[in-house]
């Protein structure tokens, strides 16, 4: 489709400016340019094809360490004997364990569940301070041994919903 | 238009071998297609020194996308000219917000790159009236009139409707004429149009 030959009135700056273009028709770009793109050329990185599959790999890794972080994480969670954790992870938690996670075993009142397992739970029970300060509760030694009595409330997926400490107050 | 020479590569070959690492085959698609999109960025800048990062640029970008270029598509000179535009307009959008027309005009006289080739009045002034079109006239014209790209391939290169381009393009002629008119009626400049225009 090429151009159709200007109007009157407008010959005169079809002129000029075909003009122009001879006058610059040997206008080149300076040789540092070509130095500087053909460096590039040298460092470049790999094409998109290369880049593509490149992240493929690395989501593959990526979803498989996620994997093993997952596995790990819920094997600490749930193998028996690993009660110790519930407090801080918040899984689902027994009567029996989360009373053995950190607290006098003989006091077995101190666990309450409601039979009703769709419902909340409130699991009250006693931790080591130390225990709660490595969750980011930093709470004063009430009784001087250690530990504190605390309420938990766990939903039915497991998880602490609240952690209230009877008459202490956070620092 | 860059053509390729008798018994040289086409474009669409040297791209390939680019693509397989070949640095010989890309330094000669820079030498075949430099001249081009650096005169394109001198006119559509009017600085030298902002047209030498806009061709570096622009084969920067070939060189990262050597693989999506589709030569089905456009010819290679196209696409550069598109890139090419897209470039200038991003590095001149700051300088414009800057910098009065009638200091482009200057600025383009001053920093001419062709000035010792092109020193008639004549050509200055048309470079300052161009210089003070707003880009999207500006391009249209340089591509039409001064690079001598069809309606088709300029549409292309600028991702534009036919009827659009050439529609902007009236408009561009239009608004040069009457910028270079003006500027006759201060006279201060030699007439363009009376002198028969011998640039």
């Amino acid at each position: 489709m090429r151009q159709p030959p200007p109007g009157p009135d407008t010959v005169w700056l079809r002129d000029a400016l075909r003009a122009m273009a001879e006058a610059d028709a040997n206008l080149t770009a300076p040789p540092r340019v070509e130095q500087s793109l053909m460096k590039a050329w040298e460092t470049r990185t790999p094409g998109p094809s290369t880049a593509r599959t490149t992240h493929c790999g690395a989501w593959t890794l990526l979803a498989l360490a996620a994997s093993c972080l997952l596995a790990v994480g819920l094997w600490t969670r749930w193998a028996p004997g690993n009660g110790g954790s519930t407090l801080a992870s918040g899984g689902r938690t027994e009567p029996t364990q989360a009373i053995a996670a950190g607290t006098d075993p003989s006091r077995g009142d101190m666990a309450w569940l409601d039979s009703d397992e769709t419902s909340l739970q409130i699991v009250r029970l006693r931790v080591a301070v130390a225990t709660l300060a490595a969750q980011g509760y930093a709470l004063r030694d009430p009784t001087g041994d250690g530990t504190v009595e605390i309420e938990m409330i766990v939903g039915p997926d497991g998880a602490a919903r609240r952690v209230r400490v009877n008459g202490i107050w956070p620092e | 238009m860059v053509a390729c020479d008798a018994g040289e590569l086409h474009d669409s070959e040297l791209i390939a071998r680019a693509q397989g690492g070949d640095g010989e085959a890309f330094a000669r698609l820079y030498r075949r297609h430099q001249g081009v999109v650096y005169r394109f960025a001198c006119q559509m800048t009017g600085s030298a020194t902002l047209a030498e990062d806009v061709v570096q640029d622009v084969f920067l970008v070939l060189m990262h996308d050597l693989g999506r270029y589709d030569a089905s598509r456009a010819a290679l000179t196209t696409y550069l000219y598109g890139v090419a535009r897209n470039i200038s307009r991003y590095r001149i959008r700051g300088l414009r917000r800057l910098t009065s027309l009638d200091a482009v005009v200057n600025a383009v006289a001053v920093d001419d790159p062709s000035a010792h080739l092109a020193q008639s009045q004549q050509i200055r002034q048309l470079r300052g009236g161009i210089a003070v079109l707003p880009a999207r006239y500006r391009e249209v014209l340089l591509l039409c009139d001064v690079h001598e790209l069809t309606y088709r391939e300029a549409a292309l290169a600028l991702k534009l409707p036919v009827g659009t381009l050439r529609s902007r393009l009236h408009r561009a002629r239009r608004l040069l004429a009457e910028k270079l008119q003006a500027r006759q009626k201060v006279g201060a400049r030699v007439p363009l149009q009376s002198s028969g225009c011998v640039v």
